[in-house]
């Protein structure tokens, strides 16, 4: 035997060899994630109260399922309370800045929850930290105007391209209400690059049609479901202009680290859609979402 | 018999009348009901035509109420909310179409709202737009919704309110109510909401009952029938199409032909539902209202069946005439044979109460002989037991008597005073011993308040009376006057008697004198005082003795050795004295705790006293109180005593100083001396027994002795003085025991501001003092022989040694028992100067003991520090000699020796 091939060799079997404690080790990371929870007895829900999804009142569609979640798990439910601007850490342990589709991490921040679940859209810089469940809910981000405003609302083509193009078209000089690092962060939809006017929103993201109503900004970016809401709410003062994503989806997030408590999760979520638990809080918190795209809800 | 047959006769003719007046009556009855039977009719078919009315009324509000629906439907927010948004230009994908769901919502509401009972009264609510499109329809996208409409046949933009549409389509009729709507003064839409037939018909329209066959159904125009299909199929009379022209108001008779092909008379009614299109038709067969028979038929059946029924009625009559009368004569016989019956069963009667009464007394009789003899034994019975119960009594009392006799003897007999009180504290008997304790006769204290207790004493009193309300009390302690004013210490015990009711009547109270076991008592606790001091004195003696040896022993030693002339000799025997006097102090107290040791010596008390004077201690005492004055009052020829010189002095030194120390600002002291005669005992501080006494008084102008301290002053170490500086505590108790020693008496008089004055009794003898010893030259106890020393202390050995020396004699010194017996058996000495006790090891007396066993006859004398005891004694039966108490001088412990070996 050549003492080349024989170095060869022995890299390969140091290489498989590690390859293997680490799938090991890879393993036992991931297994501890649902049973760290069953030990402790609790699942954490990080929440933040925007509209229907996690009301601040202690319901919402978001909270009704996660109970039942740690109900199915058999641990107590624990609300734990965060912001849009510190969720992500909370979950992933990873204080991030988005940049584009990626992300940057900043550094190490203490992990507080097992789940979020919000009303968080799936949107690619978020997959990069966090894992998501199956989609649990529709959504498309809109420009909502004020009624007085010019803007007129646009006259659906057909292509969902040509409707966010002739909604951005309008935006020239316009003043629009953003949240950043949220999923209507203005940046996402680069409202800047067609000269809006973009402002980022300090207060509740629920708090945006009505700043809108105040006249502190023309225009705002709302999801569907929270825009269906502020048309309940204030009709005749607000008018959707139109789309400026394509149609998204929302999910449930997971860390990276508890790939069984995210399967664990997406099995009893198809239960819950099976046997009509889902369906009964879809009519409960989002009855008009639910005549919107009745295709989504109903039992695949 | 006659009478019986012109009965009938009489009664037919009245029979004729009667039937007569009955058949005009009955003609009357005839026509009478065929008249009501016309009313009867008229009234059903009034009847009828107000329950078609009623209903009638009742769909109108119910279709005017559907009106009033869909008015409100129309002026609903959610219906505007869509077309504002819609105005706004918003576009059914983007936002416009929620706002369809809030019209649905509202429309889904009113379909779950309007109900009668739990059935619906809408099926379905649609909004159709201006332009015929449906836009929201109630019915779910996938219902079965059989075949749609031409919704543009709907739309009714001309008329503004709500109106009733009735559509007969492919053989059903549909009812349904549509309202225009207007969005800012403009038509846009129109809205349509379908009536539930099936609930219209069930609740307002359709007759309860399922025996009736009448009808009711809704027409509109001339001939649409408007009612649920399964009440068609039911009413399917053929003939029924001309129901639309029945005129209103009108009973419309017409004949139908049932599906079995039967011929059927039918009344219709109809009556209009107002505000709508609609009217209601009551159908029902003419003999639901009329009956099956006419009233001119009815009124013929009725007459024939009157005639049937006189006829019949007149037969009967006569029938019934000749039943009377065979009636009437049997019964008469059947009287008559009553009557028999009747007496005969009151003879029986009368014959059976008879007897009854008989038995009955009989069973009295009997009853009574047994209640007599019954009572006899009763009576008897309770005789006997009455002359048991008089024995019994009788013997009771007779133990009764003997029992107050015995209780009456032991009051009597008892040596401790008893009283009996009654509950109002008066004394109700007192027995003889309370008599001569307490001086009272009993005609003195019964009944009579006295009270014989000192006032300080009154709470154990008032707990003692306590007793009588029945609180308890244990027996106490107390003190009561006698009659002449004496005190007693008393011991008292109480208890409660009880009367024959059972309740307190009184109380027994022993009165125990327990002075004298007091005083004894207050001996005892002295003895065992002065015990303790002692067992302490002695304890501290010996040592004490030890150390007075130096002073004692030495200076005969330094005189020897200095010159006659020489200054040291004053100091030096001064030196001598006192430690002598020391020594002799110590012996007091050896005296002290074992008193009546040495009271032999006759001696005059003056000579005593005198000689105190003389005394460093009293000039001592004079420089210490220069402002008081010590007087001096002695008997010329005053009686000899036996006694204790060193005590006495001692004891005068006490009393002095102690008057001297009384007196702080400046007084006088008196000491007097005087022969007194005692013929009855003097009840004093001391009870003085009759004799011949020498008094020793000592008084002065001092502060006086408080009666509390007075009780206490010759205890031991009770002083009023500063301790370590004037007094030691035990100068009283030391002139208590020197007077008791002497067997004398004390007496103490004290009055506090004013002074003290103490007499000391002491007994006189006739017996002459004993010269006094004098000098003797030390070569009367000087001698050659050889002597062994047998000392436990160092000092001590060197003491003797060196005295013994100065006389001449060979002396060897040991410090142990032991040591001296070991030396004995090699060495034998003359006289053995044998210490008593010796600490560790053998004492003088085992010491001595084992020295005999190896030479006898040992001569010795014994040295001792502690008083003589019984080992001491002892030593002298074994043989030795002289007892000679530390700390001894020159002279003493040679004369002692010399005189031991010239035995």
């Amino acid at each position: 035997m050549k003492p080349g091939k024989s170095l060869l060799s022995h890299v390969k079997t140091w290489v498989w060899t590690i390859v293997i404690v680490v799938s090991i080790l890879i393993g036992c990371a991931f297994g501890a994630d649902l049973r760290e929870i069953k030990e402790r007895g609790s699942l954490r829900h990080l929440g933040v109260p925007y509209a229907n999804f996690v009301t601040g009142s202690g319901d919402g569609l978001d909270v009704e399922l996660v109970k039942l979640f740690a109900q199915h798990l058999g641990v107590r439910y624990e609300y734990v309370k965060t912001s849009w601007k510190d969720v992500i850490g909370d979950l992933s342990g990873k204080k991030v800045k988005p940049k584009g589709d990626d992300i940057e991490i900043l550094g190490d921040v203490p992990v507080k929850g097992d789940i979020i679940a919000n009303g968080l859209t799936i949107l690619p810089w978020r997959e990069k930290i966090i894992d998501y469940s199956t989609p649990t809910f529709p959504t498309q981000v809109w420009l909502v105007a004020r009624a007085d405003s010019a803007m007129k609302p646009i006259k659906p083509s057909g292509d969902i391209n040509k409707d966010i193009a002739a909604v951005k078209a309008m935006l020239r000089e316009r003043s629009v209400l953003g949240k950043a690092d949220t999923c209507l962060d203005p940046a996402l939809y680069s409202l800047k690059k067609v000269g809006a006017m973009v402002r980022l929103f300090n207060g509740s993201l629920n708090a945006l049609a009505p700043a809108v109503i105040n006249r502190d900004a023309e225009a705002t970016i709302l999801d569907l479901p929270d825009a269906l809401i502020a048309l309940e709410k204030w009709p005749g003062n607000i008018k959707v202009i139109g789309p400026v994503s394509p149609m998204q989806n929302m999910g449930y997030a997971f860390p990276k680290t508890s790939p069984r408590l995210r399967d664990t999760f997406n099995q009893f979520f198809k239960q819950c859609r099976k046997d009509g638990t889902y369906l009964r809080l879809i009519k409960k918190y989002y009855p008009a979402v639910f005549r919107y795209y009745p295709e989504f809800f109903e039992e695949k | 018999m006659r009478s019986v047959w012109t009965l009938p006769k009489r009664r037919n003719f009245a029979l004729v009348v009667v039937s007569v007046a009955l058949v005009t009556y009955i003609g009357f009855l005839l026509g009478a009901n065929y008249l009501s039977q016309l009313e009867l009719q008229e009234s059903a078919l009034e009847q009828l035509r107000q329950d078609t009315e009623k209903r009638a009324t009742a769909v109108s509000y119910f279709y005017s109420e559907r009106k009033n629906d869909l008015k409100d439907l129309a002026a609903s927010r959610e219906i505007s909310i869509f077309f504002e948004n819609k105005a706004l230009g918003m576009s059914m994908e983007y936002g416009l179409r929620a706002s369809l769901f809030g019209i649905a919502q509202s429309f889904e509401r009113l379909l779950e709202d309007r109900k009668l009972d739990e059935d619906r009264i809408y099926t379905r609510i649609v909004f159709v737009d201006s332009d015929g499109k449906l836009l929201i329809d109630s019915q779910p996208i996938n219902a079965k919704r059989g075949h749609e409409w031409d919704w543009k046949k709907f739309l009714a933009p001309e008329s503004l309110a709500a109106t009733i549409i009735a559509k007969h389509d492919r053989g059903r009729s549909r009812v349904m109510v549509s309202i225009p709507y207007f969005f800012k003064n403009k038509y846009t839409g129109q809205i349509i909401a379908w009536i539930s037939a099936q609930t219209l018909y069930n609740h307002l329209v359709k007759v309860a009952g399922a025996s009736s066959k009448r009808s009711v159904f809704i027409i509109s125009g001339k001939d649409q029938f408007h009612f649920p299909a399964d009440v068609e199929s039911e009413a399917a009379f053929s003939g029924l199409s001309d129901l639309g022209n029945i005129e209103i108001g009108k009973t419309h008779r017409f004949e139908a032909v049932r599906k079995d092909g039967a011929k059927v008379n039918m009344l219709a009614v109809r009556v209009p539902v107002n505000d709508t299109p609609f009217s209601l038709v009551t159908v029902l067969p003419v003999t639901e209202v009329f009956g099956r028979a006419a009233p001119q038929h009815l009124l013929l059946a009725m007459g024939v069946l009157a005639l049937i029924l006189l006829s019949g009625t007149a037969i009967v009559l006569r029938i019934n005439t000749q039943n009377l009368v065979l009636h009437a004569r049997l019964k008469e016989a059947s009287g008559r044979k009553r009557e028999i019956e009747e007496k005969n069963q009151q003879l029986e009667k009368e014959i059976a109460e008879r007897k009854r009464a008989e038995d009955l007394l009989k069973r009295t009789h009997d009853e009574l002989e047994r209640r007599v003899e019954q009572r006899t034994a009763e009576l008897a019975k309770a005789n006997k037991e009455l002359r048991i119960e008089i024995t019994e009594r009788k013997r009771v009392e007779e133990a009764l008597r003997e029992s107050e006799e015995r209780h009456r003897l032991l009051l009597e007999s008892s040596p401790d005073p008893i009283v009996v009180y009654d509950m109002e504290g008066k004394a109700t008997y007192i027995n003889p011993a309370f008599v001569q304790t307490f001086g009272w006769s009993r005609d003195e204290f019964l009944g009579n308040r006295i009270d014989f207790v000192p006032e300080k004493n009154w709470p154990e009193t008032k707990a003692a009376m306590g007793m009588l309300r029945g609180e308890k009390v244990e027996s106490f302690e107390t003190k009561c006057f006698t009659k002449d004013e004496k005190l007693l210490d008393i011991h008292l015990s109480s208890s409660i008697f009880k009367g024959k009711d059972g309740q307190p009547a009184g109380n027994i109270v022993v009165l125990r004198d327990i002075t004298e076991t007091k005083r004894l008592e207050a001996q005892l606790h002295h003895a065992q005082k002065m015990e303790a001091i002692g067992t302490l004195a002695g304890g501290v003696a010996h040592d004490l003795n030890n150390v007075l040896s130096g002073l004692v022993s030495y200076p005969d030693l330094l005189l020897m050795e200095i010159p006659e002339y020489s200054p040291l000799r004053k100091p030096i025997l001064t030196i001598q004295q006192s430690g002598e006097r020391a020594a002799a102090i110590v012996q007091d107290l050896l005296t002290l705790a074992r008193r009546g040791a040495a009271i032999t010596d006759v001696i005059n008390l003056n000579d005593i006293i005198s000689d105190y004077f003389k005394t460093p201690e009293h000039i001592k005492l004079e420089a210490l109180h220069p402002h008081v004055q010590f007087e001096m009052n002695l008997e010329k020829n005053l009686l000899n005593i036996l006694g204790s010189p060193v005590h006495l002095s001692k004891t005068i030194m006490n009393l002095v100083s102690n008057a001297a120390e009384a007196i702080p600002y400046g007084g006088k002291v008196f000491i007097s001396t005087t022969n007194r005669y005692i013929d009855c005992p003097i009840k004093g501080y001391d009870d003085v027994q009759e004799g011949d006494y020498v008094v020793l008084s000592v008084s002065d102008t001092g502060i006086g002795i408080s009666p509390d301290d007075l009780k206490k002053i010759f205890e031991p170490f009770y002083t009023k003085k500063v301790m370590g500086r004037s007094g030691t505590g035990l100068g009283m108790a030391v002139v208590w025991g020197t007077v008791k020693d002497h067997k004398g008496y004390i007496d103490v008089i004290s009055t506090e501001g004013k002074g003290t004055r103490f007499e000391l009794y002491f007994p006189v003898t006739r017996q002459e003092p004993v010269d006094k010893q004098t000098s003797v030259s030390i070569e009367h106890y000087m001698g050659s022989e050889t002597i062994l020393v047998v000392d436990d202390v160092e000092e001590q050995r060197q003491i003797a040694s060196q005295m013994l020396s100065k006389l001449g004699y060979s002396v060897r010194a040991v410090s142990s028992g032991e040591e001296a017996v070991e030396y004995m058996k090699n060495n034998p000495v003359d006289l053995l100067v044998l210490d008593m006790i010796m600490d560790p090891g053998i004492d003088g007396l085992d010491t001595y003991k084992r020295i005999l066993e190896f030479h006898p006859g040992q001569k010795a004398i014994i040295v001792s520090g502690f008083s003589e005891t019984e080992r001491v004694k002892e030593a002298q039966r074994l043989g030795a000699g002289a007892y000679v108490k530390k700390p001894y001088i020159l002279e003493k412990i040679g004369l002692h020796v010399r005189t031991e070996l010239d035995k």
